[in-house]
């Protein structure tokens, strides 16, 4: 009785080095009575050219035209539909595959009595960093080889897709497991369909092979050409930047400069488009400078505006190291932390580690208010990182020089009390998002980021001295005005201030306004617990730093009760104590 | 419930703790959970993490407080298990030495609680530390060609 015919199934786009290395290794299988079900979108036509010269009777090619985006999980339904054989086997065109892949994992199966095999442990190696990995003991999907009658539907996802399908196939006790690592090398090359910090989760656990190993594995899978070519830092905002340049040459009227100091660090902004300009100005004027031209910036920052320009942003023709959603945009990193991008529908922005933000705005004209007193918080925030000092969620007032900072959760009260404090003779320094900065000498500075509050129909009614200096969205979606603070007669505004104590604020009810002593504890949990929660937040490493803070201040809760007036006299007394 | 004679000893790989005006708080990085502790709490994790057994412990704390030390001792018992199955402490390899700094002087005004562990699970996923690379493998996977 001839063996049963396996039908390895092999969904691919845009990698046709990989896929012809793939396709070799179906050719090399020593188990004969096999087919490679090759199945590629319409629009791909260098893999449709090779496809279709290579095509023959063990390899059967089919194409799936583009009229809808269709998931991984219907391109495999779809391969597994017009396969031949009474086995499936999952055959992904990035991974090497040892000549006796199909042999092997058919002999484990049968030997089982089971209805599918995967291996085990497999090979991980990272062909852009040249380092290989023996995994650990897992149910590998990419491996899995299957009776077709057995084989559940795969999902309709992206990504993740054959996971549930080994995971059925497990449950149902269906699964043999083969150890046998030599027959697979999964490979990160750069361009797989997930990232490197898909991989990094890849190689939990996994054991470095050593050199010697990690060499011959390269040779034997002919990988040492299926990474791209190693990058200067500079190649991957080099795009964005000639953008920049052109929209200069575009519009050399339209371009306002001038020089701020954020955190005490000089700081040189261009932006090309005198709306954008405008609002960028608004939002950071209280930190602004007459600082010789000549001088070494820290931070430059260069925005323009596509509509008034016609200059677009271009994309980073690199893979990225890692992809984060977050709201409506992409968080990619590139080159080991080189570059940060944050891509949304009307802004891209971007940082680089030598201290260059360049970011394309839409339209200038057009900025909804949360772009408008804040410009790109992200971004700003995680160039602030750089320089060690760490965003918190916290609103901060100071006099003399010295700072209470404002802690909780969204509507806790934070931009009440910072609001009202600034309306009766304290700096104002912001109302949600502010920097902390440890210096040598132990001291907390506190470093004001923008000099906008965002207001609500609540704030406006508790401090009705803002209502003329209210500024309404334009956009419905948007129900939260803002104050640009400088703007406010009697208030004022300072970029920095020692952190004397901290508060944390909370809506009470009717009654009188009071301040009791809170404990530390309960203070680093309240102001831990939001700050991060920030995108991009480094976590642990954080959390002891605010601990070094919070160790140093005497803390408060604040209950606010029907009178807000009364809250900057009890800050007052706080400070007093404070500063005693 | 843990013997009397039990020590413990903290999870020094896993676990961070701080303490702010005798409240603890305590990061295990396993699994990213935290957790504060009482006056009375903090006293009692500071001794046992500082040598002492679980009967020394409560002898100090009924001291402290002018309490039995039988009723002391129940707390001081439930809170160690509590400690050990959140993966905060285990059991002491060997004797060890007795933490100097702790001070046992009666607290005047202060009063007792049932020392009381509160678990936070709202930062696992800032909290929690990745899992550290083992060291190189030193037999060959790779069978190279014949």
């Amino acid at each position: 009785m001839s063996d049963p015919l396996i039908s390895c199934l092999c969904v691919t786009r845009n990698r046709l080095r990989l896929l012809r290395r793939a396709v070799a290794c179906f050719h090399a299988q020593t188990y004969a009575e096999r087919e490679l079900i090759a199945v590629y979108e319409a629009d791909d036509v260098e893999t449709r050219e090779y496809l279709r010269a290579a095509a023959s009777d063990g390899l059967r090619v089919f194409e799936v035209p583009v009229d809808r985006k269709r998931t991984l999980g219907e391109l495999r339904n779809y391969t597994v539909e017009v396969s031949r054989g009474d086995y499936v086997c999952q055959w992904d065109d990035d991974d090497w595959y040892g000549d006796d892949r199909l042999a092997a994992q058919m002999r484990a199966l049968l030997e089982s009595g089971k209805a599918a095999c995967v291996l085990s442990r497999w090979i991980c190696l990272d062909a852009v960093t040249r380092t290989a990995f023996m995994a650990r003991r897992r149910d590998w999907e990419g491996s899995l080889l299957c009776r077709k009658s057995a084989l559940p539907s795969y999902r309709h996802l992206a990504r993740g897709e054959d996971t549930s399908v080994v995971a059925q196939l497990g449950r149902s006790r269906q699964l043999a497991r083969l150890d046998r690592p030599d027959l697979y090398v999964y490979t990160f090359h750069g361009g797989n369909t997930w990232d490197r910090a898909h991989w990094i989760r890849v190689l939990h656990r996994a054991v470095p092979l050593g050199d010697a190993e990690t060499r011959r594995v390269i040779a034997v899978s002919e990988s040492d050409q299926v990474a791209p070519v190693a990058t200067a830092p500079s190649a991957y905002l080099a795009d964005t930047r000639r953008a920049f340049d052109e929209a200069i040459a575009r519009r050399p009227d339209g371009v306002r400069q001038w020089w701020g100091r954020f955190a005490g660090r000089p700081v040189r902004l261009r932006v090309v488009g005198p709306m954008l300009a405008e609002h960028v100005n608004a939002a950071f004027e209280h930190l602004r400078v007459d600082e010789d031209d000549a001088t070494t910036p820290a931070l430059t920052v260069d925005l323009w505006d596509r509509a008034y320009t016609g200059v677009g942003c271009p994309g980073v023709p690199f893979a990225p190291d890692s992809t984060i959603h977050l709201d409506d945009g992409l968080i990619t990193r590139f080159g080991g932390d080189e570059v940060l991008r944050y891509e949304q529908p009307r802004a891209v922005t971007c940082l680089d580690r030598v201290g260059q933000i360049l970011s394309c705005r839409v339209d200038g004209d057009k900025l909804a208010l949360h772009e408008r007193s804040k410009p790109f918080p992200l971004v700003l925030a995680a160039w602030y990182q750089q320089q060690e000092i760490q965003q918190v969620h916290a609103g901060l007032v100071g006099r003399d020089g010295h700072g209470i900072l404002f802690v909780g959760n969204s509507g806790s009260g934070k931009s009440t009390c910072a609001l009202a404090c600034a309306l009766a003779d304290f700096d104002f320094l912001g109302d949600d998002y502010v920097g902390l900065e440890a210096a040598e000498d132990g001291v907390w500075w506190g470093h004001s980021y923008y000099a906008a509050a965002r207001v609500d129909a609540g704030h406006l009614e508790r401090l009705p001295a803002l209502r003329q200096y209210h500024v309404k969205s334009a956009f419905e979606w948007e129900p939260k005005g803002m104050v640009l603070v400088p703007r406010v007669a009697e208030a004022r505004v300072a970029a920095r201030a020692r952190v004397a104590a901290a508060v944390m604020p909370r809506f009470a009810g009717p009654g009188p306004t009071r301040m009791t002593r809170a404990s530390k504890v309960e203070m680093l949990i309240a102001l831990t617990s939001t700050t991060l929660r920030l995108p991009l937040s480094p976590g642990l490493p954080a959390w002891l730093k605010l601990g070094d803070l919070v160790e140093r201040l005497p803390c408060y809760r604040l209950e606010i009760g029907d009178d807000v007036t009364q809250i900057p006299s009890l800050v007052g007394q706080v400070l007093a104590e404070a500063t005693r | 419930m843990a013997a009397a004679d039990t020590r413990v000893q903290m999870v020094d790989s896993e676990v961070v703790a701080r303490v702010f005006d005798g409240e603890a708080i305590i990061i295990n990085m396993a699994n990213g959970k935290y957790y504060s502790m009482d006056r009375v709490g903090t006293l009692a994790w500071r001794l046992l993490t500082g040598g002492y057994s679980l009967k020394d412990t409560a002898v100090c704390l009924a001291d402290r407080y002018g309490l039995d030390e039988a009723r002391v001792a129940l707390d001081v018992g439930n809170l160690a298990d509590q400690l050990m199955n959140e993966g905060l402490v285990t059991p002491a390899d060997g004797p060890s030495e007795r933490a100097p700094e702790i001070d046992l002087a009666p607290a005047v005004g202060e009063t007792y609680a049932t020392p009381t562990l509160t678990g936070y699970s709202d930062m696992t996923d800032v909290l929690a530390l990745d899992p550290p690379m083992p060291e190189a493998l030193e037999e060959d996977p790779w069978p190279g060609p014949a």
